[in-house]
């Protein structure tokens, strides 16, 4: 049996922008509900750990001094990031607990008192970039995350998926000059999203060229194309990366009732694409996976039933009875489209491109 | 099941009858509430009187206050008897449910989301086969978020009623989150309902609305909501004995050992608190807590058999020759052994003479040996629990046990006063312990009261924490009034408060607020003298 750590923190509902702010509470809260009932939480096969607080040196491996300064005045008198990143007065203590929820969840697997750990956090972090916050994230949690683990348990090299919607753009700019992490992002055409960028073409800088890959994929894409993807590209490229960890950016606004993207994932799709992690890890660095949230805006329609499928597959639960209410699918199913033909002609040409700088394929 | 705002009150009477449905038969005290006094103890020998007509006797008897009772170990029933109960699911969109817990399960169409909205509806096709086969004697009805809004589980239940069935049992009763937890402790309920029901048969209205049952957890509810969900009664013989105890000693650290009706009991007790774990049922954790024991499985009713040179007591019962039996018992041998003027000792000694004589045994060293073979199980408990001192007796025989015990193990052991009626009195003196859940919609401009599955049509909208808590306790206390025992409530605890905004189209719609709250079980009083 394989127990998941799931990291979460009532403290995480803490804050509101507003309340119809893509980013709110409810996120959170209304999982958790459906969580309890369905006896996620009472389960064996998952543990609830609370997270520790990050500390400023946690954050200053990743982020300017100057920023974090920045920080810590607005969380005296409030202010904004940018127009869509409110910064309310009181908010850091919340970030540093996300990103102490990173942190606890790559401890508690590098420790290896868990083989998979899931941090249930908010704020999210992919957008935060060395030296400033965008996009609903203040500080890069998954940097901070990944820096810890190389200072305090020497791991030298790191696979980072990203399935949010959006490219991760702070994360991408942490690590474009980095060989020793892999950034995979699969995200929608950023010609049609924020942040607008996230190009074929965008494959890191110097020594680190071809160890980030951008996979926009057209709106509407679904299940079968993204496992095409992962069996075409994320499978190939990690394993030949050998990498000692392989850590989630799981933004869940993938999903087909999204209300702020394009894209047709299910709930069911994203327990597959788990369960390939799951078993590319058990290949690559035996087992571990470090997931953490990132964005999924459809707090009613999408979140529950997405992360519930994302922690069954981690745990390695029976993921085939998962999925969306009849009512969602009608609701919102129309977004769902074949992209399978343009889908097949972006892998080909992010490989042929990634093939001039690693021997992957 | 009614649980009105009412204002028909019965008013605080402060006399208190706790009654024990032990093994040798049934004890009574009167407690009054205000002083902690012990104003009478009787004792209904099973010799004289069947278990039945001794409870309903006790409850004719008490024209005015509080009845509590102590029913006989519910496990040993859920074990013996092999009630089959449905399990009707709606789980809608899960992982794979809980499909082996019952004897029959069927997973139907139906699904309600968090805020409690139908999404799905309930498909009754294939149900009424599944209930006509007639290999069934209950059913366990759970929906997904039933406890936001029962319609579902309410429309089967309306359905399998028109065909007949009696005992059934909605999951919506227990105001809490997780529908395994529920399913398993629904389908318990159903296993147990049958007994609770044969109990409680012939008794008056108005009787019932005095009489209550107490729960493991230590606390005493009124029965006609308990027989919504009997689970809550699992246990009820060992979370008796531990408040009678502390009745009746101070901050007491200790092991305790009662001879129950079907087993032998051992809790450890820390500065007189216990520690609650639920019942589990096929391995999955059910809502009913219970004090966490050990159990020695056999009891005072329990045969003994003699082969050649060995005695062994077997796990099967019997009644003992003292209350009538032909068949030699460990409550015949301790009656014989200790010389107790108990039941018919004449009747007793004839089977323990003709048991010795075929054997070529004295009847006195059978006796012993009977003896010997139970405190040797029981001792083997102690030292797997780590022989935590002193022994403190509960119950009719256990102080002669606990004296043999103590010597051996050469550990302090205490003979509290009262102890032949401890669990008589844990009923009497043992708060109301009941749970109530409220879940407002102020988008639907609704409220939902659980257990009793009340809609309140709200006419604001402008709802909030606070106004939710006073719903809920507001609730819980017209529900004890109703029974006549706002008094026997002595702490609300909060189990679970959130709010959540509600966003349609992008544009707030006003919030979902839950709270559920417990009236904690303690103790009333402690006794005097």
């Amino acid at each position: 049996m394989v127990k998941v750590a799931l990291i979460y923190d009532k403290r995480y509902l803490d804050y509101e922008h507003e309340a119809t702010h893509p980013e709110r509470r409810e996120r959170l809260a209304y999982t958790m509900e459906f969580l309890m009932e369905e006896g996620m939480l009472d389960s064996e096969h998952v543990d609830l750990v609370k997270p520790k607080s990050a500390t400023e040196d946690d954050l200053l491996r990743v982020h300017k001094s100057d920023y974090i300064r920045l920080l810590k005045d607005l969380d005296k008198i409030g202010g904004f990031i940018d127009y869509d990143t409110p910064f309310p007065e009181g908010l850091l203590k919340i970030i540093l607990l996300a990103a102490g929820g990173a942190i606890t969840a790559g401890e508690l697997v590098m420790k290896r008192l868990y083989k998979r750990a899931f941090a249930l956090i908010r704020p999210p972090g992919h957008h935060a970039k060395s030296y400033i916050g965008a996009g609903f994230c203040y500080v890069n949690n998954m940097a901070i995350m990944v820096e810890y683990l190389r200072e305090k348990y020497n791991v030298r090299r790191v696979a980072i998926l990203d399935w949010d919607a959006h490219f991760g753009d702070g994360t991408y700019e942490i690590y474009s000059q980095d060989p020793n992490v892999i950034y995979i992002s699969i995200h929608q055409d950023p010609t049609t999203l924020y942040p607008g960028c996230g190009f074929i073409h965008e494959i890191g800088e110097g020594d680190a060229r071809g160890t980030k890959i951008c996979i926009p994929v057209p709106p509407g894409t679904g299940d079968k194309e993204y496992l095409l993807i992962f069996e075409r590209i994320v499978r190939p490229i990690v394993k030949w990366f050998k990498p000692e960890l392989i850590a989630v950016s799981a933004g869940v606004d993938c999903h087909f009732s999204d209300p702020i993207t394009h894209l047709g994932v299910t709930a069911q799709g994203y327990g597959k694409l788990m369960q390939k992690t799951v078993d590319l890890a058990k290949d690559t660095c035996e087992g571990r996976v470090v997931v953490i949230l990132e964005g999924g805006y459809s707090v009613e329609a999408g979140l529950p039933y997405t992360i519930l499928a994302i922690i069954a597959a981690l745990a390695e639960l029976d993921i085939s009875y998962i999925r969306e209410p009849e009512s969602v699918i009608k609701r919102y199913g129309w977004k769902r489209k074949d992209n399978m033909s343009e889908v097949i002609k972006i892998v080909e040409e992010v490989r042929s491109l990634l093939s001039k700088y690693i021997d992957a394929f | 099941m009614k649980l009105l705002r009412e204002t028909k009150v019965y008013g605080f009477n402060s006399t208190c009858t706790g009654v024990y449905v032990g093994y040798m038969g049934i004890d009574v005290v009167k407690v009054d509430l205000k002083n902690g006094n012990l104003i009478s103890v009787e004792k209904y020998p099973y010799l004289k009187y069947d278990e039945k007509s001794a409870i309903l006797n006790v409850i004719k008897g008490q024209t005015e206050g509080r009845i509590s009772i102590v029913l006989p170990e519910l496990t040993y029933f859920l074990r013996k008897k092999n009630t089959r109960v449905l399990l009707i699911l709606m789980p809608g969109p899960c992982l794979r449910p809980p499909l082996g817990l019952a004897e029959k399960c069927i997973v139907l169409s139906g699904y309600i989301d968090p805020r409690g909205e139908i999404l799905e509806d309930v498909d009754l096709t294939h149900l009424k086969d599944m209930v006509s086969e007639g290999d069934i004697d209950g059913i366990a009805i759970v929906s997904k978020f039933s406890i936001r809004r029962p319609k579902l589980e309410r429309d089967v239940m309306k359905y399998v009623s028109q065909l007949g069935m009696k005992n059934i049992v909605m999951s919506f009763r227990l105001p809490y989150f997780n529908y395994i937890r529920r399913s398993a402790t629904t389908i318990v309920s159903a296993k147990i309902r049958p007994f609770l029901l044969e109990f409680l048969k012939g008794m008056r209205k108005d009787e019932l609305r005095r009489l209550f049952l107490m729960r493991g957890n230590g606390g005493a509810v009124p029965a006609d909501i308990v027989l919504e969900m009997p689970a809550m009664l699992l246990g009820a013989e060992v979370s008796s004995l531990t408040m009678g105890i502390r009745g009746v000693m101070e901050n007491v650290t200790g092991t305790m050992i009662n001879i129950g009706r079907h087993s032998i009991n051992i809790v450890s007790m820390k500065e007189g608190k216990v520690n609650y774990v639920p019942f589990h049922f096929h391995g999955i954790p059910t809502f009913a807590y219970m004090p966490e024991h050990r159990k020695v499985p056999i009891s005072m009713n329990c045969k003994v058999a003699v082969s050649g040179d060995t005695v062994k007591v077997l796990q099967e019962e019997e009644t003992p020759a003292v209350f009538g039996g032909n068949m030699l018992t460990v409550l015949d041998a301790v009656v014989y052994y200790l010389d107790l003027n108990i039941g018919d000792r004449r009747r007793m000694k004839n089977v323990i003479n003709a048991y010795a004589k075929s054997r070529g045994m004295n009847p006195k060293d059978l006796a012993e040996e009977v003896l010997e073979y139970v405190v040797r199980l029981v001792r083997k408990e102690l030292i797997s629990m780590g022989k935590k001192g002193p022994l403190i007796a509960g119950g009719a025989l256990s102080g002669h046990l606990v004296r043999v015990l103590a010597k051996d193990l050469g550990l302090q052991y205490v003979i509290p006063k009262h102890h032949e009626y401890i669990n008589a009195i844990g009923a009497a003196i043992s708060s109301l312990s009941l749970e109530v859940g409220v879940y407002v919609n102020t988008y639907d401009s609704r409220a939902i009261f659980i257990p009793s599955g009340r809609i309140l049509k709200l006419d604001k909208t402008d709802i909030g924490i606070d106004d939710v808590f006073n719903m809920a306790e507001g609730e819980l206390k017209s529900i004890a009034r109703y029974y006549g025992v706002e008094e026997f409530i002595k702490n609300i605890r909060i189990v679970y408060l959130n709010k959540c905004s509600l966003i349609k189209e992008n544009l707030p719609q006003g919030y979902m607020i839950t709270c559920i709250i417990r009236a904690e079980p303690d103790i009333m009083v402690r006794i005097n003298g």
